[in-house]
């Protein structure tokens, strides 16, 4: 079907704008007045993203295509762009604890970070791989000085610098695969390709290509095994960014691939299902296994994302609309509980100048922290899996797409992976509850904008347990939008 | 309560202990007296309540009373769907009956974080009750699952020395079997679509179901794995004794007494009417199972130095009874089942109760530092034999009813395990016995044991309920049996016909393909 669209609309690219304009004004603000509160500056990021949030919910009713087909913002994108603002704004509020304080206090901190948003909002409103390919250099070079921001501190430049090679070589694996589809196909925009494959004589470069694509991508994703990045780089990014890096980037490769495995290049052309449940299989499994061993907190938060990405690939494989709505559901729940958890570890984790993170560090703070304590609780239980949380209905979609694939085996290894996991995030709870501190634990005083994160990740984790109807109604309405 | 089916009598019965926990949350911790009589009070009203539920409930009417239907998720076919049948509803009595009575008992006992403590039985009050009431697959496992975290947390905060081992361990243990079933449920969900056409997973129109019985073994063992570690059957028993050693009393209590009956509740409801077929063609693997854990258990149970390990273990011998029972699958055998799960609940609780009150004064648990208590405490070591009695199913207590109505329907359908199973009969009687007498008789010759103080009246407050309840089911069980009696017949006949009627399809659909392809 031909698209007669005007060649600008920057309607459909509003969000975006907002972000953009906001990025740049914190960026430029700090030239000039040298002194501004960081309160101030995260004002005009919240307001932003804010902005940005309204922008999206009003273009629900009317998505489009536009840029002669270089932007498409069908509901896949928005609700996707709307998952992506969330997880901006709660990683803003989180960025006000007493680890990152004296870092970040600057307007670039929020700059780069909306900066990494727009880069997000870019590839995923889009279904050309040029477009794909702007979005994710804007969001990692954003992601790779953030990664670094503790400039001090070896294990942040340590951070910062695997990120950077190892961004790079995913990026090269991407781009390499689209020069293959392009010299197969001669297109580079999703749908043009797919009629150039059935129109036949693509030969073995097009899967050859979408091989590399997906693996460029199984590099951003953390997915087995291509995740070794995944801990020292998490362990070492400040905490906020590591909140961000987790759920931001991990739900923007989840929607490339999504349509790549639905729109661009179909099964019919790879059988992606078996691909992706091996791939999901590893990750899952290596995720988890690795996680139980591990004694920093951080980095069992860092393997604990590389098995979550292993529970979407198992919806990825099953590849039907109830698949990607569940990975939308799914990817909302994880970006609350994640960040609500990075959260909590923004607040406790630190006692006098010490960063507190190993899993003894938080014991008996429970009784003295009950608030924060018991937000904790949620998340973990909600990472577990366990009702009546979201993380719970979250998974449940997820298997529920993959079972009626008839990928049962895939479902049994999946769930059995659920109960493994259960037993590194009750460690926390462990600790925080049942054992007692030798010396009493101290965290201080939590920021109200803090507080106000770990609220709202709280109530969204509760929330999305029990009654996910209305969400869960506007996903599936946009997993099967431009599919 | 003029009108009971116009009001939402399930719900708020299951959902008025969450409410109460939630009211907690916001009681200052300090108020431990206000915090301790909130609860129990609040307790006592879900058990008044019940109680018109139980006179109102027609025992006539096989199927499902004061059903309450609203769509939850209508997009994924789940509703919120409740209901009570004869089945289920001796299941409510009974948690609603033994929830107070571990309030009260916790009165003294526990003296750290009371405020989370109760919170925390609230909230597995709801649970357990939504496990017996939910008609929707899908609210069932939610309430399943949900009811691990303040299990865990009730272990794992205020139980013993190796709590934390013994609280993982549980939860583990647990969620292993439950995620299988969750597979299963799904895999039902869209076999029921891809038959119908209608997606749900609505317990009713699951229950309808034929299915080819080859799919019906993987899920009835996908189901009957997660029951089973419930129950616990041997061999799935192991993470029981911890379980139990370690919780506090009240966790026990409510451990054994309601928890375990999940798991049998579990297979009455599901995997029987579910999967009729399979359940015929391994029904002899689980009486044997029951039966090795009824002998394994009484003999593992003599062994023991430690009064809690050994009430502990005699759980896994009284529950192999009741899934002997429930498998014979006769009326008789069933409705010994039942009658037995709420019997077990009663004695076994009462029997951690007074484990839990000699601990309190003394600080230990094993028997050798026991001996004459019947001169020390008279009061305490009457209730402690009345309930004894009725473990070991003395004519005229509640254990004998339910024993003797298994042992009887058991013996109609194997005749061999039945008679095995009666000699667990004769074990139980002989470890119980034995225990009893070296803690009660005797001489008084522990110096600790002489300056011991006779229960209080909150003590005996918490007992006597429980005692006249047993002498009641003893001597007068029809009340109960007569609630459920149609339930169990309509079990039968569904299992019966269901059967048939795949068998039939089978055999046609079997001779149609020898017709395509002759040999």
């Amino acid at each position: 079907m031909e698209l007669s669209a005007p060649l600008i609309q920057l309607d459909l690219i509003t969000p975006q704008l907002i972000v953009l304009a906001a990025a740049i004004l914190l960026l430029l603000l700090p030239l000039f007045w040298r002194s501004l509160r960081r309160e101030f500056l995260a004002a005009i990021a919240l307001a932003g993203i804010a902005a940005a949030l309204a922008a999206t919910f009003w273009l629900w009713s009317r998505p489009g295509w536009g840029f002669a087909g270089m932007v498409t913002v069908d509901r896949f994108a928005l609700a996707f762009q709307a998952l992506f603002l969330l997880g901006g704004l709660l990683t803003v509020l989180i960025s006000f604890n007493r680890i990152e304080e004296e870092y970040v206090q600057h307007g670039d901190f929020f700059g780069l970070l909306l900066l990494a948003l727009f880069g997000l909002m870019v590839m995923t409103s889009t279904t050309h791989f040029l477009v794909i390919f702007l979005g994710l250099e804007i969001l990692s070079i954003a992601l790779y000085v953030l990664a670094g921001y503790r400039k001090m501190r070896v294990d942040s430049l340590e951070a910062a610098l695997k990120y950077l090679l190892l961004g790079a070589f995913a990026t090269g694996f991407f781009l390499y695969g689209v020069a293959l589809i392009y010299g197969a196909t001669g297109q580079l925009e999703m749908a043009h390709i797919r009629e150039a494959a059935a129109a036949g004589g693509a030969g073995w470069l097009l899967p050859a290509g979408a091989l590399l694509v997906l693996i460029g991508f199984a590099f951003k994703a953390a997915l087995v095994p291509f995740h070794m990045w995944t801990p020292d780089v998490y362990q070492g990014a400040p905490t906020p960014v590591t909140a961000f890096m987790s759920t931001g980037t991990k739900a923007a490769a989840f929607a490339v691939l999504a349509r790549l495995v639905s729109i661009a290049v179909p099964v019919e052309t790879i059988a992606w299902g078996p691909v992706l449940a091996v791939l999901a299989v590893l990750t899952m499994t290596v995720g988890n296994f690795m996680a139980i061993v591990q004694s920093n907190v951080k980095r069992m938060l860092a393997y604990s994302s590389i098995a979550h990405a292993g529970y979407l690939l198992v919806a990825l494989a099953a590849g039907n609309a109830a698949g990607r709505s569940a990975i939308l559901y799914y990817l909302l729940v994880y970006t609350l509980m994640n960040i609500g958890a990075f959260g909590v570890i923004a607040w406790l984790g630190r006692s006098g100048r010490e960063e507190r993170l190993t899993f003894e560090s938080y014991r008996g703070l429970g009784y003295r922290y009950p608030f924060v304590s018991l937000a904790m609780a949620a998340f973990m239980f909600s990472l577990a899996g366990i009702p009546p949380t979201g993380g719970f209905l979250g998974k449940f979609f997820l298997f529920a797409a993959a079972v009626r694939a008839e990928y049962i085996p895939l479902v049994v290894i999946a769930v059995l992976n659920a109960v493994v996991s259960v037993f590194y995030y009750l460690r926390l709870v462990v600790n925080l509850y049942m054992r007692e501190a030798e010396e009493p634990a101290e965290a201080g005083k939590a920021h109200p904008l803090l507080i106000a994160a770990l609220v709202i990740a709280l109530i969204g984790v509760v929330w999305l347990g029990v009654a996910p109807g209305g969400v869960l109604g506007a996903f599936n309405t946009a997993a099967t939008a431009g599919m | 309560m003029s009108d009971l089916s116009t009001m939402p009598i399930l719900t708020i019965l299951t959902f008025l202990p969450l409410a109460g926990a939630l009211v907690l949350l916001f009681v200052p911790r300090q108020r431990e007296a206000l915090i301790r009589w909130f609860t129990l009070v609040l307790t006592l009203a879900v058990f008044l309540l019940s109680l018109p539920l139980f006179t109102a409930f027609d025992g006539a009417n096989p199927g499902f009373q004061f059903e309450e239907n609203r769509s939850w998720i209508p997009s994924a076919g789940i509703g919120y769907h409740l209901g009570v049948d004869g089945i289920s509803l001796l299941m409510v009595m009974l948690t609603a009956f033994l929830t107070p009575l571990v309030i009260l008992s916790s009165w003294r006992s526990v003296t750290k974080k009371v405020k989370e403590y109760m919170i925390m039985f609230l909230v597995l009050e709801t649970a357990m009750l939504g496990v017996f009431l939910s008609l929707d697959m899908v609210l069932f496992y939610l309430f399943w699952e949900g009811m691990l975290i303040p299990m865990y947390f009730i272990i794992g905060v205020w139980g013993g020395e190796r709590r934390l081992y013994a609280a993982i361990k549980f939860f583990l243990f647990t969620m292993f079997g439950g995620v299988l079933m969750l597979v299963a449920i799904l895999v039902l969900y869209f076999m029921h679509g891809g038959q119908s056409g209608l997606y749900t997973f609505d317990y009713l129109a699951l229950s309808q179901m034929l299915i080819a019985s080859k799919s019906q073994v993987w899920l009835f063992f996908a189901f009957g794995i997660a029951f089973a570690i419930k129950v616990p059957m041997f061999p799935f028993h192991t993470w029981l004794p911890d379980a139990h050693v370690e919780a506090p009393t009240g966790g026990s209590v409510i451990l054994a007494g309601i928890l375990l009956k999940m798991g049998t509740y579990g297979f009455l409801r599901f995997c029987i009417p579910l999967f009729p077929t399979a359940a015929q063609q391994y029904g002899w693997l689980i009486m044997l199972l029951a039966v090795i854990g009824i002998i394994y258990g009484a003999l593992v149970s003599w062994v023991q130095p430690d009064l809690k390990k050994l009430v502990a273990f005699s759980s896994v011998s009284h529950l192999g009874f009741v899934m002997l029972g429930l498998f014979a699958l006769t009326l008789q055998s069933v409705q010994g089942g039942l009658i037995q799960m709420v019997n077990h609940g009663l004695s076994t609780g009462a029997l951690f109760l007074l484990v839990g009150m000699i601990y309190e004064r003394r600080h230990t648990r094993l028997i050798a530092d026991f001996g004459g208590l019947a001169r020390q405490m008279p009061v305490f070591v009457t209730f402690f034999l009345i309930i004894t009695l009725s473990s070991i199913g003395l004519p005229g207590l509640n254990g004998f009813v339910g024993e003797f109505m298994i042992l009887l329907g058991t013996f109609e359908v194997n005749r061999l395990l039945a008679v095995l199973a009666t000699t667990g009969v004769i074990l139980s009687a002989v470890y119980m016995l034995t225990m009893f007498q070296r803690v009660n008789f005797g001489k008084l010759d522990k110096p600790e044991n002489q300056e011991l103080k006779d229960l209080n009246g909150r003590e005996i407050a918490t007992l006597v309920p429980i005692v006249l309840l047993c002498l009641w089911i003893g001597l007068y069980p029809s009340t109960f049996l007569h609630k459920s009696e149609a339930a169990a017949q309509k079990l039968l006949d569904e299992y019966r016909s269901k059967q048939d009627k795949i068998a039939l399809i089978e055999e046609i659909s079997a001779s149609q393909t020898n017709v395509i392809n002759p040999k």
